[in-house]
């Protein structure tokens, strides 16, 4: 059995999420290696230790740590995926526009852009990828529940399971896009 | 109520898994659930009916070590029973309250009362569609928009954070952030 306390050295994380993801991919349908891109907004870079409240977002101790794991979650799953953070609107409105043809569908934690993120929302839009939109927090229960233009259009959205959600997300997302109940143009 | 799984060395997941527990999860399908099969398509997808989808879940579950106790009415009231009498022997619930998922105060009540963390689940994005639910602010969390991958996203998710003892595990020691009795923390309201 794996243990995985905090203290766990980075690569023992990112070593889990690759098991994890074998273990996981006999349960697929198909074996496209869809190519997700992950985004993390503002503050999603101060994660860990003295950082963001780890009564909302457990035990993780960097973002380095939650994108390696997911993308090592992906390999295994045979999946690729891509990853950015940036604090600033503009770079990530920059980054969908730049990935989106080596992209199949998205993966957006648009932290402290969710309610006024509208540019981040239009991007996705003209992607004309799927995405799904994620959270480490339970988003409605501090009144975020009608959500805003970036979960209106969302193909789908996990919220409340800390990083659990993102490693949910990540297999939920690939077995839609596997039995073709979300599109995505592939661009190849 | 949750014993090691039987076939412990049979499931790939166990070896990955952050407990052996074989936790015991029930799926509660509200009003109109039953019918898949005869809904819209459009939101629902190519799935032929309720026992399909409860066995794509029961077999999930199997597959991760755990086991899924799938139950679905029409009626509110057999769904108030069915979660008093399954709160004792259920670690976590997924949920797709089917119709009553803008309107049940008494059925969120009574997953409230369980102390059992509950994810919500949906085939389609339900905000998209104009669709509150009232259920959203006191569950843990939500999956929704991947048809019946929904479903497993959540089963997925809630499994790992049971595992988890610094999150839902019921074993957890007290620490300000372990979650075991399923609420979720509101976070900047204190």
């Amino acid at each position: 059995m794996t243990t995985l306390s905090a203290s766990a050295p980075i690569s023992d994380k990112i070593e889990w999420g690759r098991g994890l993801g074998r273990a996981l991919r006999s349960q697929r349908r198909g074996d496209t290696a869809w190519r997700l891109a992950l985004i993390d907004g503002p503050n999603m870079s101060n994660l860990g230790e003295g950082g963001r409240d780890r009564r909302t977002y457990g035990t993780i101790n960097s973002i380095g740590e939650l994108q390696g794991a997911i993308q090592a979650l992906a390999e295994g799953l045979g999946a690729k995926a891509q990853t950015y953070q940036s604090n600033r609107e503009g770079e990530i409105v920059q980054y969908i526009y730049d990935s989106a043809d080596t992209a199949d569908a998205y993966l957006i934690n648009p932290a402290a852009l969710t309610r006024r993120g509208a540019p981040c929302a239009i991007a996705l839009s003209d992607s004309r990828r799927p995405y799904v939109e994620l959270h480490f927090a339970n988003i409605a229960a501090v009144g975020w529940s009608n959500g805003a233009l970036i979960t209106r259009q969302a193909s789908g959205v996990v919220m409340g399971l800390r990083h659990y959600s993102y490693i949910g997300a990540v297999f939920g997302l690939i077995g839609a896009l596997d039995v073709g109940a979300l599109q995505t143009p592939r661009a190849d | 109520m949750t014993q090691p799984s039987p076939n412990a060395a049979a499931s790939p997941m166990l070896s990955v898994r952050q407990s052996r527990r074989r936790w015991t999860i029930g799926m509660i399908d509200g009003p109109n659930m039953k019918h898949l099969g005869k809904r819209d398509s459009r939101l629902f997808g190519r799935i032929g009916s309720i026992e399909e989808l409860q066995r794509l879940v029961v077999d999930f579950g199997e597959a991760l070590g755990v086991e899924v106790r799938p139950f679905v009415s029409d009626h509110e009231g057999d769904l108030l029973e069915h979660v008093h009498a399954s709160a004792p022997s259920t670690d976590g619930y997924l949920l797709d309250a089917g119709g009553l998922t803008t309107v049940s105060e008494g059925l969120r009540h009574a997953l409230q009362e369980t102390q059992r963390p509950v994810i919500e689940v949906a085939f389609y994005n339900l905000i998209a569609n104009g669709e509150i639910s009232v259920f959203t602010p006191t569950v843990i969390g939500r999956a929704m928009g991947m048809r019946e991958y929904s479903y497993l996203a959540g089963l997925l998710g809630l499994v790992l954070a049971l595992d988890d003892e610094s999150f839902l595990n019921p074993d957890a020691a007290d620490s300000p952030i372990v979650r075991r009795g399923g609420q979720p923390y509101a976070f900047r309201n204190g």
